[in-house]
């Protein structure tokens, strides 16, 4: 950290010594850099999926510069690359870990720092190592990087956020079989359900909240006149959204003549950027297109007091030669490059929402650009051991892998029942032998343990036999569903609660591109579903979205939950 | 929380708009998809959500959408079936008569989904795709049958005999030029009549090709046919390389049977053997330069319709944008 002191620009009165300490503001250079680390997450015993899970960070990087007294805004970096996921399927002891602190002995029981029994010895990789414990890679992150500006004073403009969070995200990727997603999104389900639920004494705080302002009115008739006030200003903002002209939705009924096979869907949606007005039914038309602020300009800076508008009735000639000088507008990208959330959702009916004076202040913002997701889901099985036999019978028979189209005949339904029934036994021994203890002899006493690296030829044959099933189980890279999306911009905005309006957020989502991929039905990647080209029929601006997708959470009108909804919403936040 | 001491539910509204899609669709895909998706035994989220309420936590409820919209959108389809299963047909799963025959170029309109208070993300996919079906069986039906691949070139041919009729009609009666409108006419159904001749020409040949090059003998590799090329050809003459390798490699093939072979049995056995190994060659001989053939005059014609149908070529273009580069 850097300390420095600048100087606050100040007009010198006569006698006035220069640089006197209480003008000085302080600033702090920060910089915080990690690399090449690993937060490491074990699943509690508590919970019923047993995994670990492994996050590598190659390099994360926190920079600001801090001024202190607070300054209107102040802003932080964040930087990440280079991350990669692994998960295990059991929770992987930290004996190895433990090892390596000092005097570990002394202090952790001798099953704690067992190294010998984790089978990593010797080996030199890490790859080799992760690969040794079972960790399968499932997902990676390019880049992430993250701007947050956290403003000190409320925000004046539409525009303007409390705290305002601006993500450039890279490719993001995920690398799966079913079973090891199955894993993933179970272990992190337990998690975030663990974190976002309620417990008990929450529970009754928040009862406490929704009624204690049903408490302070002394009589029930002095209630329902609030409730009542609650409805009545419920019925004034609908009829105001009803009288208001929203642009974008429209109180008219779509006219059948201009329905294309009787469905409405070459409507167009409002334009983005809205100095410009675009007559009805015109939208689809090329020309040029004025506004009005041009043609004022124009007749103010020849000092001629008349407005040189065809409406008037008067034309200047040099006037009008000034106004055939147009100025190309962009229509393809917005005036401002953050919108107004409120224009954005013009096209939702946003006016039963907030009146007409209402100006909502955004608290908190985060803005996604162009994001890039993978997700390629494989055939086959990450762990081939934990299969049972069935499933494998299946996995070897079938078109592919996960087939379950199979027949099996008689004779081999036999065989899976007995190889099932005699793994039941074999389980139920060991259970028993466990309960029973030292009266079965000493663990080294197991002949087993004998041949163990001699092993006889009918165990070699089947060990074989094992390890050919496990690898045409194993995941088959070539033979997959892939689900890519780029372009993903998303903007979720969430505002301050106030008596004008009941919007809590707004979510804005758009993927410019996606598509579904399989290599299942040829050798070669099939597309599923993607974007159907075809400029004669249905040209595309460049600004559409292959999906696009607008939310609007609002606040529920039942008396005393305004506070409640828009905890729930951060709470419904933390869990996405 | 509600007078009955429940969590209230969120409310928001949505808006869904989807471009135009174009689908190929495999059953074998559809089938992995739905495996892979599906969750064996129990149903392992509600035993998570189980486990949480007997540890006393509750759950914030998934959010109430007071109106979710989809807006309308066009899905244009090619589906491939792998088999029809009787035994589903004949327990009443009328369904499977979808599998009888490949579709293409199916265009569906799914119309605009107005799902009011709904909970659930789950729920309001679910509902929406009900509704799209129900619609889809009860307006759009007749397309399954007449874009099945037997019937599909009638259909193209007789919509531009159609227009034949219907564009001179309908300019005589808005009182615009019959001369033009029988010539945009003419043009619409000779442009159908090409594009189905090349089309239908092409994949004729090229099963041909395929049931010809399984019936010679793989002496070279499995396959005689080399692999048709990535890119879509623009035109007759970017299949020229691809013509030729199918030709010469037909040619290679009956060339080791008639020639390479007997002259190393000639080495080895004599006279006898060379006759005996040319006499099994033969049907090789002609075979493989046959299905060569086959495969040339089949992707000739298929860049002779893309030279003729530029807007088909752009989709396939469009179709292969992407998936490559992944590998």
């Amino acid at each position: 950290m850097i300390l420095d002191k600048l100087p606050k620009p100040q007009r010198r009165q006569e006698g006035e010594a220069v640089g006197s300490s209480d003008d000085h503001m302080k600033l702090t250079r920060l910089f915080v850099s990690f690399a090449d680390c690993n937060i490491d997450y074990s699943s509690s015993v508590h919970y019923k999926t047993p995994s670990r899970m492994m996050l590598r960070v190659g390099d994360l990087r926190l920079s600001s510069n801090l001024i202190w007294p607070a300054p209107q805004k102040q802003g932080f970096s964040i930087a990440f690359c280079d991350g990669a996921l692994y998960l295990c399927k059991e929770r992987f002891p930290y004996t190895f870990e433990n090892s390596k602190i000092p005097r570990a002995g002394r202090f952790l029981s001798a099953i704690q720092v067992d190294v010998d029994s984790l089978g990593i010895d010797g080996v030199a990789s890490a790859d080799k190592v992760l690969a040794a414990m079972d960790y399968m890679t499932i997902g990676t992150l390019s880049s992430c990087d993250a701007i947050v500006v956290v403003s000190n004073s409320p925000p004046v403009l539409g525009t303007d956020a409390s705290l305002q969070t601006s993500l450039t995200v890279g490719d993001l990727c995920v690398y799966a079989c079913k079973d090891s997603f199955t894993r993933f999104v179970l272990t992190f389900s337990e998690l975030s359900n663990d974190l976002t639920t309620l417990d008990s004494s929450a529970l009754e705080v928040l009862r406490s909240q929704s009624y204690a302002d049903l408490d302070e009115p002394e009589d029930t008739e002095s209630q329902i006149d609030v409730i009542e006030q609650k409805i009545h200003a419920f019925e004034e903002l609908k009829r105001q959204s009803v009288l208001r002209a929203v642009p974008g939705t429209g109180n008219k009924k779509p006219d059948h003549d201009f329905l294309l096979d009787g469905y409405d869907w070459t409507t167009v949606d409002q334009d983005e950027s809205s100095k410009v007005e675009i007559d009805d039914g015109e939208e689809q038309s090329a020309r040029w297109y004025r506004d009005d602020d041009q043609s004022q300009v124009t007749s103010m800076a020849f000092g001629k007091a008349v407005i040189a508008t065809p409406s008037f009735g008067v034309i200047d000639p040099l006037a009008q030669q000034e106004r055939q000088k147009l100025r190309v507008v962009t229509h393809h990208f917005p005036m401002t490059i953050v919108s107004d959330p409120m224009h954005d959702a013009a096209d939702m009916g946003i006016g039963k929402l907030i009146s007409e004076s209402a100006k909502p202040q955004t608290k908190t913002r985060i803005l996604i650009h162009d994001l890039s997701i993978r997700f390629r889901l494989f055939d086959g099985y990450d762990w081939p051991d934990l299969l049972d036999t069935r499933q494998r019978r299946t996995g070897m028979k079938g078109s592919f892998i996960l087939d379950d189209i199979v027949n099996f005949t008689p004779e081999e339904e036999l065989e899976i029942s007995a190889v099932q029934s005699a793994k039941t036994n074999e389980r139920e021994t060991d259970v028993r032998a466990q309960l029973l203890g030292d009266l079965l002899g000493s663990p080294s006493d197991k002949p087993s343990e004998t041949f163990k690296s001699c092993p006889l030829p009918e165990e070699r044959g089947a060990l074989l036999k094992e390890q050919s099933e496990r690898r045409r189980l194993a995941r088959r890279t070539a033979k997959y569903v892939q689900f890519v999306a780029s372009g993903v911009s998303v903007r979720l905005d969430s505002l301050a609660l106030s008596q004008d309006h009941r919007l809590a957020s707004c979510l804005n989502l758009k993927a410019r591109d996606f598509f579904l991929a399989e290599t299942i039905s040829s050798d070669r990647p099939v597309k599923m579903a993607g974007e159907w080209i075809n400029d004669a029929d249905h040209p595309r601006e460049t600004s559409d979205g292959l999906v696009t997708m607008k939310v609007r959470y609002h606040n529920s009108l039942v008396y005393g939950l305004v506070e409640f909804d828009t905890h729930a919403q951060f709470g419904v936040l933390n869990s996405l | 929380m509600t007078p009955n001491n429940e969590i209230v539910n969120d409310k928001c509204e949505a808006l869904v708009k989807i471009l135009p899609l174009r689908c190929i669709l495999d059953q074998r895909a559809i089938r992995f998809i739905r495996l892979f998706a599906r969750v064996d035994g129990d149903d392992e989220s509600s035993n998570v959500a189980k486990s949480t309420k007997a540890k006393g936590r509750y759950w914030f409820p998934p959010p109430l959408f007071t109106s979710f919209r989809f807006k309308p959108f066009k899905l244009k389809v090619d589906y491939r079936p792998e088999k029809l299963d009787t035994q589903a047909l004949r327990n009443g799963a009328i369904v499977e008569l979808v599998n009888l025959s490949p579709i293409d170029n199916m265009v569906l309109m799914l119309g605009q989904v107005d799902l009011p208070d709904v909970t659930g993300i789950g729920e309001v996919l679910a509902l929406a795709a009900r509704q799209w079906v129900e619609d889809v069986c009860s307006t759009q039906l007749l397309k399954f049958l007449v874009n099945s691949r037997p019937l599909e070139p009638f259909k193209t041919v007789s919509q531009g005999a159609g227009d034949l009729v219907v564009l001179p009609w309908e300019a005589m009666q808005n009182g615009e030029s019959v001369k033009k409108a029988l010539r945009a006419g003419m043009k619409s159904f000779s442009k159908a009549v090409v594009y189905e001749a090349f089309t239908v020409t092409s994949r004729t040949s090229e099963f041909i090709a395929d049931q010809i090059s399984k019936l010679s003998v793989s002496g070279i590799g499995s396959n005689a046919l080399p692999s048709r090329p990535l890119e879509a050809p623009r035109g007759v003459f970017d299949t020229a390389p691809h013509v030729v390798e199918s030709i010469t490699r037909g040619l290679q093939a009956a060339n080791y049977k008639i020639v390479v072979v007997p002259y190393r049995e000639y080495r080895r056995t004599g006279a006898k053997g060379a006759v005996t190994s040319v006499l099994k060659g033969i049907p090789v001989a002609i075979a493989a330069p046959a299905s060569g053939a086959a495969e040339a005059f089949s992707y000739g014609m298929l860049g002779a319709r893309n030279h003729f149908s530029p807007d088909i070529r752009k989709e396939e273009e469009a179709s292969l944008r992407g998936l490559h580069l992944d590998r």
